[in-house]
């Protein structure tokens, strides 16, 4: 029993070998017209060696950017940030109130319940694909708020 | 037996002042987030335009609590989540029977791109509730001035740029004073705690 435990565990990685993936990925349509989208998802790099993320793009925004609401004395502020590096075994969080991707510019009007592609770059030439839906922001909708 | 009347008596009396203290207490139930003004402050000139293109003045937030934001509808992260909270709170008070909710009153420090129309479609997607108001720069500096908060114009390029602003939420009594403030982050189970104690309701 044991043994094919093992070989079980072995067998699995072997044929799942650690890839940068993403969890938890949702987004919100924008509140305006022309406005900024926003997604959160977590990043994670299960490989052995660091992930330099160098750029994020879709094809329904002009760009994408990383950005954090800052407080700082009872004042929220926006900052653009650099993609991150994440060392190895890592990960990476965005969250409501905290850092955000930012779908800057949308080549046509993108409405609420819009599947958005999604492409992260890597510096060693990997990419990651994925699609969020944009959900509406609503007083009763998801609530994807902090506590 | 007398003696048993006198400490049935006894405990009886205990009981009602307990009780007394109790309600007390929870009158004056100390508050989680909000902080309160000693004394409430009046907010001065209020010259606004609200999401209907009419004139608001402080006239019109007299009669009702107010709970009032400072953002812009371009701020895709903080202030939606905040009117979300907000919005949560409101409701949850409402199931529970509390009265009188609070208003959700949402000033807009963007009012090149924030118009009537973009207020108005902003502010309905948070529930009927919620009011949405802008105004002119000086005139915002001024209301913002005598909450005693901040905002930074919208600066950028373009469509491009961002407005940094106070995200403290600010409690107006029905006399349209500055009764507290609540600072952020906020939390929604707070907001539901310390709102009926503001308000008087419990």
């Amino acid at each position: 029993m044991l043994p094919a435990l093992l070989l079980a565990l072995a067998a699995c990685g072997d044929d799942a070998p650690a890839v940068p993936a993403v969890s938890e990925a949702r987004g919100f349509a924008a509140l305006a017209p022309g406005a900024a989208a926003v997604v959160y998802f977590t990043l994670h790099n299960p490989t052995d060696r660091p992930l330099a993320v160098t750029a994020v793009d879709s094809p329904l925004f002009a760009r994408v950017e990383l950005h954090e609401t800052v407080l700082a004395d009872g004042v929220a502020r926006m900052r653009r940030l650099d993609w991150p590096v994440l060392g190895a075994g890592t990960e990476f969080a965005l969250e409501p109130g905290g850092r955000h991707l930012m779908l800057v510019g949308p080549h046509a009007p993108v409405a609420a319940g819009t599947r958005c592609p999604l492409n992260l770059h890597f510096a060693d030439g990997g990419e990651l694909a994925l699609t969020v839906e944009l959900a509406a922001r609503t007083g009763t909708g998801p609530g994807d708020t902090p506590p | 037996m007398s003696s048993t009347r006198l400490v049935t008596t006894g405990l009886l009396l205990l009981g009602i002042i307990a009780a007394g203290l109790w309600l007390a207490a929870d009158r004056d139930a100390p508050l989680e987030q909000a902080l309160k003004l000693p004394e409430a402050r009046p907010l001065g000139a209020v010259a606004l335009t609200d999401m209907h293109g009419r004139p608001m003045t402080a006239a019109d937030l007299r009669g009702d609590w107010h709970l009032l934001f400072f953002g812009f509808a371009n701020c895709p992260d903080i202030c939606p989540i905040t009117l979300q909270q907000l919005a949560s709170a409101r409701r949850q008070l409402a199931s529970a029977g509390v009265e009188p909710l609070p208003r959700i009153l949402f000033i807009s420090v963007d009012p090149a791109r924030d118009t009537p129309e973009v207020l108005a479609d902003y502010a309905a997607r948070f529930g009927d509730d919620v009011v949405a108001a802008t105004g002119a720069l000086d005139d915002l500096r001024e209301l913002a001035g005598a909450l005693g908060i901040y905002f930074e114009a919208a600066a950028g390029v373009g469509d491009d740029y961002e407005a940094s602003h106070s995200a403290a939420v600010l409690a107006l009594n029905p006399d349209a004073e500055l009764a507290a403030v609540v600072p952020a982050p906020q939390a929604t189970a707070a907001l539901v705690h310390d709102l009926p104690i503001l308000t008087g309701s419990r």
